[in-house]
């Protein structure tokens, strides 16, 4: 049991990470990671609206006839994006203006509406809740690392901080975001793979040496067996 | 197919699902929409918090509608008494991206020095997608590069936030504050009030008369990313209309400096031309926001905003002929 959580966990987080493994939801990803800030908040608020989404649409699963699944998915996540932004509107002012047009776009976001219909229409609201944290903050984690990285390169500052003045101004926009993109993609890829690939290297060598140590050595071994079983 | 059949069908089932989420979310949001609903005192006082760090005592003062403004429209003015000369404006700054616009708080001081822009918050904007780019320390930036002329935001070296259209509607926000306050509480009386086409000319343009023809030294504000353009234009009146009769661009503002070899061949001399011929070439952007003309392909090469400069100086020469010679002529010079 505890495995299986484990194990939606590390997909949403690294394995299947929505953004980095799956290449979704590059629209806010690509306007917002030129300010770590904004890509955190931007994050947060993911997290949040994935989570709720993905629990009532588990919760819905048994009810909500297949035919008219993707709307009524569709209505939930509004709602929930249109609930965030009064939120935020009302007490998170500062984030509500620095998320600009990207937080009424959350409606259309393919992760919200993939991790729907791919894992919470078949899950219990549990594993959904989990998986949604997870993609929630992988997504989180993708946006606030390129994000720094865009900010320090194109404003020079860190979550506002100024830290130097040398400035590269193309990464303060979308284009050198998505320069940042690519190189990140790039990166995590290569490193998963690595790891994967010594993974089975390991599992290889692990069945490789259990299969020497259950195997008869010798013919004689081998007649001395066939003996046995004979009496 | 019955009723009892239909009732028990599938898509009765799709409908009355569907329905009923949408009324479940419908009355949800309702409910939270009048819990969270930001009103307009709220509103003033996180603009008041943002701007002053402080409480202020305020009063409000109504918007005086005969201030004209160029691509600015001012809803709301308070007087703070807390310090004084000290004004707060909601200004709505257009020109922005797309021809959408920015609405702002504006901190204006009016002093013996003039009305001095101090700070400037971004309230609400309509169609600008970047504006989460535009920084309170670009803001703050910008109005640090205040002089006596108007904000460009195309001309501010050094504040680089990836919204350059967004920050072109602030600025003319900020200059309609400024405007306004100049003119309604320290009775400043634009140069050219009266003039038609003045919408883009700036107050450096001066007026001679000799004769009969009047020299325009036309200085135009800018316009997006073209900068300000200077243009000798002289009027003479041939069979009862004054025309132009020289024409010459002494100071190229297009940006870059390459769009100056796209303008059209029109922009670039308007000699012979009268205010109809000019007005002939104004319509076509009148109605796209002053730099999107009907018809023409938008390459975004095309100089158009430089094209608009050059057409509204021609139209602001011949059409004030007749004001300008009675203003200018009795040996007065600017």
């Amino acid at each position: 049991m505890k495995n299986k959580y484990g194990k939606i966990t590390l997909d949403g987080l690294i394995f299947s990470n929505p953004t980095f493994m799956l290449v979704l939801g590059t629209c806010p990803t690509l306007g917002l990671i030129s300010s770590a800030t904004s890509a955190a908040g931007m994050g947060l608020t993911v997290v949040v609206i994935l989570t709720l989404s993905n629990m009532l649409i588990s919760l819905l699963r048994k009810i909500v006839p297949n035919e008219v699944r993707i709307p009524c998915y569709i209505v939930i996540i509004a709602t929930l994006v249109t609930l965030a932004r009064m939120i935020l509107e009302k007490f998170v002012p500062d984030l509500y203006d620095s998320l600009g047009g990207f937080l009424a776009l959350i409606v259309v976001n393919c992760i919200i509406l993939g991790r729907a219909e791919a894992f919470a229409n078949k899950h219990t609201v549990l594993e959904s809740a989990v998986d949604g944290l997870a993609n929630g903050f992988g997504f989180t984690l993708a946006l606030t690392v390129m994000g720094i990285i865009c900010e320090f390169l194109g404003s020079g500052s860190i979550f506002g901080l100024k830290i130097m003045s040398f400035t590269i101004g193309m990464f303060a926009t979308p284009a050198g975001s998505f320069i940042v993109y690519g190189l990140s993609i790039a990166v995590f890829t290569y490193i998963i793979d690595t790891f994967q690939r010594a993974r089975r290297v390991k599992a290889n060598v692990l069945t490789r040496e259990s299969l020497a140590n259950n195997a008869p050595e010798t013919k004689a071994d081998v007649q001395d067996g066939a003996k046995e079983a004979n009496v | 197919m019955t009723a009892k059949q239909f009732f028990k069908s599938t898509a009765f089932k799709c409908i009355a699902v569907l329905l009923s989420i949408v009324l479940v979310c419908g009355i949800l949001l309702t409910i939270c929409n009048s819990l969270f609903y930001v009103s307009a005192e709220e509103r003033l006082d996180r603009a008041i918090s943002k701007i002053y760090g402080e409480e202020v005592a305020y009063e409000i003062d109504s918007v005086d509608g005969d201030v004209a403004l160029t691509s600015a429209t001012i809803s709301e003015v308070y007087k703070i008494t807390t310090y004084e000369g000290d004004y707060l404006l909601k200004v709505t700054g257009g020109d922005g991206f797309s021809g959408g616009t920015v609405t702002c708080w504006v901190r204006v001081n009016a002093s013996a020095e003039g009305a001095i822009v101090k700070k400037i918050s971004i309230d609400s904007n309509v169609g600008q997608s970047y504006i989460s780019k535009i920084s309170g320390g670009a803001l703050d930036s910008l109005v640090a590069k205040q002089d006596n002329e108007d904000f460009t935001s195309f001309n501010t070296e050094g504040i680089k936030t990836g919204a350059t259209f967004s920050m072109g509607a602030i600025s003319n926000a900020a200059n309609g504050a400024r405007a306004y306050v100049s003119a309604k509480y320290l009775g400043s009386v634009s140069k050219f009030d009266g003039y038609q086409y003045g919408g883009c000319i700036d107050e450096a343009t001066t007026v001679s008369v000799s004769g009969t023809e009047v020299t325009y030294n036309i200085v135009t504000t800018s316009n997006g990313p073209a900068q300000a353009f200077e243009i000798t234009v002289k009027v003479n009146v041939e069979n009862a209309t004054p025309v132009i009769t020289y024409y010459a661009i002494t100071k190229n503002g297009s940006s870059p400096a390459s769009y100056a070899d796209k303008m059209s061949p029109e922009a670039k001399n308007l000699e012979g031309k009268n205010l109809a011929d000019i007005e002939a070439l104004i319509s076509p952007f009148t109605a796209n926001d002053g730099y999107n003309p009907d018809g023409e392909l938008k390459t975004g090469a095309t100089a158009a905003r430089s094209n608009y400069l050059c057409y509204m100086a021609g139209a602001f020469a011949t059409a004030n002929y007749d004001k300008a010679y009675g203003q200018y002529a009795q040996g007065g010079n600017e």
